[in-house]
């Protein structure tokens, strides 16, 4: 019985280490896509610029 | 091991429809940009700049620090093109591929290849179609309002639509009904727009092309977002199954 509980300890465990990693993954691409797509600095803007317009992210 | 396989599988969904993305748009879309700021040098009509940030006497709404870097008209273009397509499919993946993980772990959503193509025409609606509605796709010269609101309405647009889709098609019953409102409210707050029109050329021949060339870049724009979504759906949910069967698979190992 006692090592049935320790099953669903470690499955809940798994459980909230796999959200936490996947909330860390969509982090990482929000992060990205900021850079692309927000990013002030001008020379930032002048890289990504079609990609701007192409993706109707709002630009200038 | 969901972490760096959703990374890693980015980087490779991310340089495919970033590619698959270049393609279409130096075919169909980069056209139409350079078209446009042909038109915003409006004292010298028949000289087209190299340098597509170098200024005439009156510019129309593309407003540059004329210091500023900005790469080379034709090949470092392109190039910085491709890479700024790479890693906007490498963001759109991974936050996607995070989504569809959790979902699938979960038992909620069942991927396979038809699947991955409905959730790329989801991506298609909630990032292009519905903001578009509100802000529709610039050329440049175009007038605008503030940026700052603009793409704070574009953020808030983009997540509503998308939480929208998700509780629509993955909600428990009593939820779906929070879809239609989340849909409505970034244009119930209404979207910013300029108090001048679009194009405000002193050239009426002018003005009249830059109104067609918005037309044809709404579609055109249009065509290149939706191949680029078809292939990031597709591709990060082949991605997302390999991912989820792995992780299962070292789950049973540790138990046994």
């Amino acid at each position: 019985m006692s090592s049935h509980v320790v099953e669903q300890q470690s499955a809940a465990s798994v459980k909230s280490s796999s959200l936490a990693q996947a909330f860390g993954a969509a982090i990482f691409g929000i992060l990205v896509l900021f850079a692309v797509g927000f990013a002030p600095m001008d020379a930032a803007h002048n890289a990504a610029h079609d990609t701007r317009h192409s993706l109707a992210f709002p630009c200038h | 091991m969901i972490f760096r396989g959703i990374i890693f599988n980015a980087i490779l969904v991310g340089l495919l429809a970033g590619l698959v993305l270049t393609i279409v748009q130096q075919l169909s879309v980069a056209p139409i940009i350079f078209a446009a700021e042909a038109y915003e040098v409006a004292d010298e009509p028949a000289v087209v700049h190299e340098h597509e940030h170098e200024h005439g006497e009156a510019v129309i709404g593309h407003h540059h620090d004329e210091e500023a870097w900005a790469p080379e008209d034709g090949t470092e273009r392109t190039l910085y093109s491709l890479l700024s397509n790479v890693l906007a499919g490498v963001g759109f993946s991974a936050v996607l591929m995070a989504v569809m993980t959790q979902l699938s772990a979960q038992g909620v959503a069942q991927l396979n290849l038809l699947k991955g193509a409905i959730w790329g025409v989801g991506g298609f609606l909630a990032l292009f179609v519905i903001p578009g509605l509100g802000l529709p796709p610039e050329i440049p010269g175009a007038e605008a309002a503030a940026i700052e609101n603009r793409q704070t309405w574009w953020l808030l647009a983009t997540v509503c639509s998308a939480m929208a889709l998700l509780v629509l098609f993955y909600g428990p019953f009593v939820s779906k009904f929070i879809a239609p409102l989340l849909l409505a409210l970034p244009f119930i707050l209404g979207a910013p727009h300029a108090d001048a029109p679009m194009f405000s050329h002193p050239d009426p021949v002018a003005l009249a092309a830059l109104n067609s060339l918005h037309e044809e870049f709404l579609w055109a724009s249009g065509a290149a977002n939706l191949v680029f979504w078809l292939v990031l759906g597709v591709a990060a949910a082949w991605a997302v199954k390999r991912i989820v069967s792995a992780s299962a698979s070292v789950a049973l190992e540790a138990r046994a």
